[in-house]
C-alpha cells in the first residue's frame, strides 16, 4: 500500500532540522533537514543506529523535544503547522497525535489505578463524563486483549507482564481516539512470542480504526512484518526512502545495505553476517560530505566533499548517494 | 565425560514475599570443546540462573555441575583451585561488567595472572587485544573511552587471558547495536573453531542463535523442553514451544508476514502450572498434559523433547 496517492498526507514534515546544545556550549545539529509523509491508514518505518535522530524526530512532532533543543523546518499534521503554533501543536498532542514508547512505564503511572490514568486522559481530551469514559476506557483494554478488562481497570501498572503493560500503554494512548500513533521501539524491550502479539495488535487497528503509524525500529524484522514504506536515517539524515518490499529486499543505499548484511535472516548458508565497520556517530562529529563515507565500502573522493542529497530513483523512492554502487545489483 | 556437564540441576532463590521460586528446576545440560551450546526461551525462564550457577557464581539446591571432570565449587569461602579458572563467563552488559576505574591493561592482566596459575603459555596484554580484534595501543585507556561492542570485545579478551578451556556467554550481544552485535558474533565462532574453547551462549535471540550454534538447547520455565542440533531443530521443531518461539521471528526480507502469535504470558515461576509446564499456553494441549509431567525423551539422533505427543523424527528408533 505506497501511498503515491493524490490526497494530502496526515502528516507532513518538511525541511526538519534539530539543534541541540553541546558541552562546549555550542550548538550541534543532530536532526538534518529531514522530510517524510505518513498517510492516513498507513504505516510508515523509521530504521537506523542509534543516535541517528529517530526519537527527537517524533518528538517533534508532539513538542515534545528536550529543552534546549531547536527545531527548523514545518510539521504540518492536516495543514497546521505544529512548529510555527504553540497551540495547534498543544491540541493535536494527546487527542489527535499519541505515543508510546519502549518502556510502557514512560506513559504509565506506577501509582495509579489503570481505570484512573485512562479515564483522566479521555476525560480531559474528550470532554466526557465519569461514567462515558469508563465504558470507553474498558472497550480499549477490551480491544488490546486485556483480559477481564473491568477488573483490570482497578488494578496498578506492576501487577501486569511486560507485554500486558504495553498492550495497557496502547490502549491508554488510542483511547482519545488520535488518527496518527508514534510508537518508539514499542516491541525492543519484549521477548519475540510477546513481540508477535503487539505487532498483530498494531496491524489489526490500522485497518480497524484507519490508524496512522509512525513506527521507529531498528528491528528491521518488525520493520519488515509492520510497515508499508521505510525511512532509513543516518546521523540525522534520511539516506534511503521507499515501499517496504522494496527497500528491504532490494536495498539501494550502501547504508541500507550494511545493515541488512549484518542481520542472521534466511538459512545460514545463504549469506554470512558481514558487520559493518565502526559505528554510528556523535551527533557534533558528523563526518563532512556524506557521514556515512568512513564506513562505506564504496566511498570515493567525492563521498569525503559534497553532502549527496536525496534523489528520487523510481517511483516513490529515493536515495542520497550520487554513486548508487548498488543500482544494478541483486540483493 | 563432556567438558562442562551439568545434571539435574536445581535453582532456588526466596522471593520477596517469602515464596520460594524455582528457577531451575532439573536441568541437563552438556558442552563440549569446540562446541557452541546455545541455551534459549523467553525472559525469566531461567537461563541465567543456569549460566551462574554453571561457573560457580551461585550455589544450586541440587544437582551437579562438573567441568573437565571435577566438579565446580561455588565461588566464596576458598579460592577457587586453578584448573577451574579455565571456566570463564561473559556477561550481557559491557557497561557495568568492566570496572570504569582499571585500565585495560589491568583489567586484562587480572585474566593473565590467573592462566600463570594453571601454567601453560603466557599471553600479553597486546596478544589478548589483537585476538578479539582490537589494536594493542589501547592497553592504557579506560573502558568509559569505548563504544558498547568494543567494550564487549574487551571483556571477551579479559575472558580469553585466562586461556579458558569454556566460556559461559549471558546474552553477550543483546545490548549491542545490529551491526556490533554481528562482529561480536563472528568473533565468538571464530575464537571457538580456533582455540577449540567450548561455549554457552546465552540468548533470547533465535536468529542469531541459528547462525551460530550446533546445538541448542530450548528452556521453558526452569526446565528444558528441546535440545537439537541447531537447523534441524529450527527445519523441524519437536516441542510446540520451540515451534511457537521460532514462529514469532520476523524476517527482515521486506515480504510484510506477521509473525505467529503464541498467546498468554510466561507463568509465575513460584507456582508453575501442574503436569505440563507449558500446557497453559499449548496449542495441542490434551487432558494428559495438565497432570503428568512429559518425561523428557530421546527422538532423533542427538534431539530429546519433553512432550506427550512429540514423535520420534523419520527413521530414528
Ligand atoms: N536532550 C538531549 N541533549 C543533548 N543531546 C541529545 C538529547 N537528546 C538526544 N540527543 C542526541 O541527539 C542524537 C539523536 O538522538 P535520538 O534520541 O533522536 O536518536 P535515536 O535515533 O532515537 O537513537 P536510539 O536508536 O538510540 O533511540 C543523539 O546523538 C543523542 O545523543
Ligand atoms: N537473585 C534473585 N532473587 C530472587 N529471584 C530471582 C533472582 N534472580 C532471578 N530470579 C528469578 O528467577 C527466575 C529466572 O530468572 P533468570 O535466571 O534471570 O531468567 P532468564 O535469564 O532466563 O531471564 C525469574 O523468575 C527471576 O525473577
Ligand atoms: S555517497 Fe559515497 S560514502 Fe556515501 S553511501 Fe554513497 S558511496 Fe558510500
Ligand atoms: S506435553 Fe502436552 S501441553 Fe506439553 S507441550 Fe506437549 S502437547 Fe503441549
Ligand atoms: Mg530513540
Ligand atoms: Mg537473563
Amino acid at each position: 500500500m505506497a501511498s503515491v496517492s493524490t490526497k494530502p498526507p496526515l502528516l507532513s514534515i518538511e525541511g526538519l532540522t534539530i539543534s541541540l546544545p553541546t558541552a562546549e556550549g555550542q550548538r550541534a545539529e543532530a536532526v538534518r533537514g529531514v522530510d517524510l509523509a505518513i498517510g492516513r491508514g498507513e504505516i510508515v518505518g523509521l530504521a537506523g543506529e542509534s543516535g541517528s535522530g529517530k526519537t527527537l524526530t517524533a518528538l517533534s512532532v508532539l513538542g515534545l523535544l528536550p529543552g534546549g533543543a531547536r527545531p527548523v523546518g514545518r510539521i504540518l499534521f492536516e495543514e497546521r503547522d505544529l512548529l510555527a503554533s504553540g497551540r495547534a501543536a498543544r491540541s493535536v498532542r494527546g487527542a489527535e497525535v499519541a505515543m508510546v514508547f519502549q518502556d510502557p512505564m514512560t506513559a504509565l503511572h506506577p501509582m495509579l489505578s489503570i481505570g484512573r490514568q485512562m479515564t483522566e486522559h479521555v476525560r480531559f481530551h474528550l470532554r466526557l463524563s465519569q461514567h462515558a469514559a469508563d465504558t470507553v476506557a474498558v472497550e480499549m483494554l477490551d480491544r488490546v486483549r486485556i483480559p477481564n478488562p473491568r477488573e483490570a481497570m482497578t488494578r496498578y501498572p506492576h501487577q501486569f507482564s511486560g507485554g500486558m503493560r504495553q498492550r495497557i500503554a496502547i490502549a491508554s494512548a488510542l483511547a482519545a481516539g488520535p488518527k496518527l500513533l508514534i510508537a518508539d521501539e514499542p516491541t525492543t524491550a519484549l521477548d519475540v512470542t510477546v513481540q508477535a502479539g503487539i505487532l498483530r495488535l498494531i496491524e489489526g487497528l490500522r485497518r480497524e480504526l484507519q490508524l496512522s503509524v509512525l513506527l521507529i525500529t531498528h528491528d528491521l524484522g518488525v520493520m519488515s512484518a509492520l510497515a508499508d514504506r521505510v525511512y532509513v536515517m543516518y546521523a540525522g539524515r534520511v539516506v534511503e526512502r521507499g515501499a517496504r518490499a522494496d527497500v528491504l529486499a532490494q536495498p539501494r543505499h550502501p547504508y541500507t545495505r550494511g545493515l541488512l548484511d549484518a542481520l542472521p535472516h534466511g538459512s545460514p548458508s545463504d549469506h554470512p553476517l558481514r558487520a559493518l565497520p565502526g559505528s554510528p556517530p556523535a551527533i557534533g562529529r558528523f563526518p563532512a560530505g556524506c557521514a556515512f563515507h568512513p564506513r562505506c565500502r564504496f566511498a570515493e573522493d567525492i563521498c569525503r566533499a559534497d553532502v549527496p542529497d536525496l534523489m528520487p530513483v523510481a517511483p516513490g523512492r529515493a536515495i542520497a548517494c550520487p554513486i548508487d554502487p548498488l543500482a544494478a545489483v541483486p540483493a | 565425560m563432556s567438558l562442562l556437564s551439568i545434571r539435574d540441576l536445581v535453582v532456588r532463590y526466596r522471593g520477596h514475599s517469602g515464596a520460594t521460586v524455582t528457577a531451575v528446576a532439573g536441568c541437563d545440560l552438556d558442552v563440549e570443546e569446540g562446541q557452541i551450546v546455545a541455551l534459549v526461551g523467553e525472559s525469566g525462564c531461567g537461563k541465567s540462573s543456569l549460566g551462574k550457577a554453571a561457573v560457580g557464581l551461585i550455589r544450586p539446591a541440587a544437582g551437579s555441575v562438573t567441568f573437565d571432570g571435577e566438579p565446580v565449587e561455588p565461588l566464596g569461602q576458598r579460592a577457587r583451585p586453578a584448573a577451574q579458572r579455565r571456566l570463564q563467563m561473559v556477561f550481557q552488559d559491557p557497561f557495568s561488567s568492566l570496572n570504569p576505574r582499571r585500565r585495560i591493561a589491568d583489567l586484562i592482566g587480572d585474566g593473565l595472572r590467573v592462566s600463570e596459575l594453571h601454567g601453560g603459555r603466557q599471553l600479553s596484554v597486546g596478544e589478548c587485544l589483537e585476538r578479539v580484534g582490537l589494536s594493542a595501543g589501547i592497553a592504557d585507556r579506560f573502558p568509559h573511552q569505548f563504544s558498547g561492542g568494543q567494550r564487549q570485545r574487551i571483556a571477551i579478551a579479559r575472558a580469553l587471558a585466562a586461556q579458558p578451556r569454556c566460556i559461559v556467554a549471558d546474552e553477550p550481544i543483546s545490548a549491542l547495536d545490529a551491526s556490533a552485535q554481528a562482529s561480536i558474533a563472528n568473533l565468538l565462532v571464530s575464537l571457538v573453531d580456533d582455540l577449540k574453547v567450548g561455549l554457552l551462549f546465552i540468548s533470547h535471540d533465535l536468529s542469531i542463535v541459528r547462525r551460530i550454534a550446533d546445538i541448542t538447547t530450548v528452556m521453558y520455565l526452569g526446565r528444558v523442553v528441546e535440545t537439537a542440533p541447531s537447523e534441524p531443530l529450527w527445519r523441524a521443531p519437536l516441542h510446540p514451544y520451540s515451534a511457537g518461539l521460532i514462529g514469532a521471528i520476523t524476517e527482515p526480507d521486506g515480504r510484510g508476514r506477521m509473525p505467529a502469535d503464541l498467546p498468554g504470558d510466561v507463568p509465575d515461576p513460584a507456582a508453575p502450572p501442574p503436569g505440563c509446564r507449558f500446557h497453559p499456553r499449548c496449542p495441542i494441549a490434551i487432558d494428559r498434559c495438565s497432570v503428568e509431567v512429559p518425561e523428557r525423551r530421546l527422538l532423533g539422533p542427538g534431539r530429546t523433547a519433553a512432550c506427550h505427543l512429540a514423535e520420534p523424527v523419520a527413521a530414528f528408533v
